[in-house]
């Protein structure tokens, strides 16, 4: 387990093919990094994807954790639903979208078309490959983050509402007031975890765009992979590698600071 | 009495391992990784002819293929002792120096065509031995462009780009798309078009890319005005989407390897009669023809069992397995030896009576070895972005080749 992690650190000091010897090569990796716009590319997209992703998930889970909540009929079964994709492979759910999004045999431009919509070749394309892939992304783990909150919202005392409406607290004013302050914590979390997870996109990316068209959808992880597996340069994979770790120390560290100490009790 | 039986058991224990030692010993075990399937049907005739070797044969996609192979190597452990090549990512690992070079002598290499071994070779040395031939010919629905064909005037399936444009835009107008044109691999589609408009990617003479030539503007153009004319409509190698395009009459021809001829057989029996095969058009008639490339088969440097490793080559590329093993898979052997064999010059059934074979040969007689590049993944990742933002139409083809070509060859160091 620490041998790896060493291992790593050294490649990505070094120049290696995977097949011959490795050479230490100092600092050369990371002058490269930073004059490559292919990584600051990559660095990019991974944070229009994280960002668009989390705060796409935690807004919409929490209207439908509300919504949920509000005792629908039915509610196991949209509770069913929308958890379902959680528990499905990331591999299966990429397959299947690119089923969808075909622009020729596909579902979604189907669907389009009775409301008189022209469909578009949604992963080719480059304006919408990006987006294509954070609309999974958010279908993937909506269900998710939406199971916190209806435990989250359960656990928020009935008083503090009766006491705002003795106040004459309004219904929206009350959610605003009560349920997303108390929901805190929740929110804190889904943010950090999601936040941590999507910075290691790849699988969806492998499956549905190769990182095309154009770098538009090329993230971190993925530019990694190629350069180690389709360029043979795993030592700078290696350094980009390290870059990834830096980054996500950094947000993790700011987020903690952001939410403040109380926010994990 | 505890004791004697004690001794008994000992003494059978021992003879045991002794005995399983030794067989052991006499077993050499050669793994072999490949995502051809029906490589499987030689291994127990294999075994048989070699007795104290036993294959082990893992079928596995071919980039998975790939990830595993550098992982293995990578780690120095579990590395195959054979394993098939795809020229996608021959090039890199060659030039990485994975493979052991080919121990053919003179009178083993001439049972190929000459051709075929450029794909797999490497600063003049071979290190993998070819195993199928593939090359794109179209496969044309004979039944439906015929009335079209006799509208033009032309007696067999367009030879050039300009007749190839005109019968894209009359099945247009019923319509129907001609062909496929893929958009996310520059290899696949852009480079193929380049070829048969006599252009190369990488200048060899003076050692740099060269790839936005006039030739292969002009050939972007084409790819692109397919596309845009509604002649061709667009692919992204999703396969799942092909068969069903070609079946429902939408989609007239496919172009792909050989081995395609197989598919259409299995999987749309109902359409035998209505394909015919015609080799590539070109730019020009004297163009240069289709590129070539095709399954190799490479043992990996340091492989435990080399020996054993170039006799399994050796068998799977004797003239009595290339003829079953065409017959399995529908692809051209590569050994030129068995050409002359009957199931290569008799007329298909499928395809109303049609010599394919000629047609492939004639293909191959004209075909450009599939050019060999320095960094071949990096350039060709970095191709394949810009060809697709031309294709969006959100770059000129010209700023798109430019600036791919520049990016490429400072990749390299040349100017």
């Amino acid at each position: 387990m620490v041998f790896p992690i060493f291992f790593a650190f050294y490649l990505g000091f070094s120049d290696w093919n995977g097949i011959g010897e490795i050479k230490f090569v100092g600092l050369a990796n990371f002058k490269s990094l930073l004059a490559d716009e292919r990584f600051w590319n990559s660095i990019k997209v991974t944070g229009i994807l994280v960002v668009a992703t989390v705060a796409v998930r935690v807004c919409l889970a929490l209207l439908l954790a509300n919504a949920l909540n509000a005792k629908l009929r039915l509610e196991k079964f949209f509770r069913a639903v929308f958890f379902l994709p959680t528990i499905t492979s990331m591999v299966v759910i990429a397959i299947v979208w690119r089923f969808i999004y075909n622009p020729y045999f596909g579902y979604l431009n189907h669907v389009l078309s009775w409301f008189g919509l022209s469909g578009k070749d949604w992963l080719t394309e480059p304006q919408y490959a990006l987006p294509a892939i954070i609309l999974v992304l958010v279908w993937a783990g909506v269900g998710y983050d939406m199971l916190l909150y209806l435990a989250g919202l359960q656990g928020i005392p009935q008083e503090l509402y009766e006491a705002a409406e003795v106040d004459g607290a309004a219904g929206l004013r009350r959610f605003w007031s009560i349920t997303i302050p108390m929901l805190r914590p929740v929110t804190a979390f889904i943010i950090v975890t999601g936040i941590i997870n999507n910075l290691q996109m790849f699988v969806p990316i492998k499956l549905m765009t190769q990182g095309g068209p154009f770098f538009k959808s090329e993230t971190i992880v993925y530019y990694l992979y190629e350069s180690g597996f389709s360029f043979l340069k795993f030592g700078y994979a290696s350094t980009i590698g390290l870059a990834l770790f830096v980054l996500t120390f950094i947000v993790s560290f700011v987020q903690v600071r952001f939410f403040g100490e109380n926010t994990w009790q | 009495m505890k004791k004697a039986t004690f001794a008994v058991l000992a003494a059978a224990l021992l003879l045991t391992f002794v005995l399983q030692g030794s067989v052991f010993a006499a077993t050499k075990t050669l793994t072999v990784w490949t995502w051809i399937e029906q490589m499987k049907d030689y291994t127990a005739a294999f075994e048989k002819a070699n007795p104290g070797v036993k294959i082990n044969l893992q079928v596995m996609p071919w980039d998975q293929l790939r990830d595993q192979l550098l992982t293995a190597m990578a780690a120095k452990s579990n590395v195959p002792d054979v394993i098939a090549l795809s020229s996608s990512f021959a090039p890199a690992m060659m030039e990485a120096g994975a493979f052991a070079e080919v121990p053919f002598n003179a009178a083993e290499r001439k049972r190929y065509d000459q051709v075929e071994w450029k794909t797999y070779d490497w600063n003049g040395k071979s290190y993998g031995v070819p195993y199928d031939v593939d090359l794109n010919v179209v496969f044309y629905r004979k039944d439906i462009l015929a009335p079209y064909l006799k509208k033009l005037g032309l007696k067999e399936f367009p030879k050039t780009w300009d007749e190839y444009v005109k019968l894209g835009k009359e099945a247009k107008k019923d319509g129907n798309y001609l062909t496929f044109v893929q958009i996310n691999s520059w290899r696949a589609y852009y480079y193929r078009y380049l070829v048969v408009n006599n252009g190369v990617v990488y200048d060899e003479k003076a050692n740099r890319f060269a790839f936005n030539s006039k030739a292969g503007l002009e050939a972007l153009d084409f790819m692109k005005n397919l596309l845009d004319d509604g002649i061709g409509v667009k692919w992204a190698a999703n396969w799942a989407d092909v068969m069903p395009a070609l079946k429902s009459g939408k989609v007239l021809t496919f172009n792909m390897g050989p081995w395609y001829a197989g598919e259409l057989r299995k999987q749309a029996p109902e359409m035998a009669g209505k394909w015919a095969m015609a080799p590539l058009p070109k730019a020009k008639p004297d163009y240069p023809g289709t590129v070539l490339n095709g399954t190799a088969l490479a043992v990996t440097k340091g492989a435990k069992n080399s020996d054993a490793a170039w006799d399994y080559v050796r068998f799977l590329t004797n003239d009595e397995n290339m003829v079953s093993y065409f017959e399995k898979v529908g692809s051209l052997p590569a050994v030129k030896t068995v050409w002359s064999n009957k199931q290569f010059t008799e007329p298909d059934a499928y395809f109303g009576n049609q010599k394919i074979y000629q047609v492939i040969r004639e293909a191959l007689d004209d075909a450009s070895p599939f050019q060999l590049i320095p960094k071949q993944t990096e350039v060709e990742s970095i191709f394949t972005q810009y060809v697709s933002l031309a294709q969006a139409g959100q770059m000129s083809a010209k700023e798109a080749l430019d600036t791919a070509v520049a990016k490429a060859n400072a990749l390299i160091g040349a100017k």
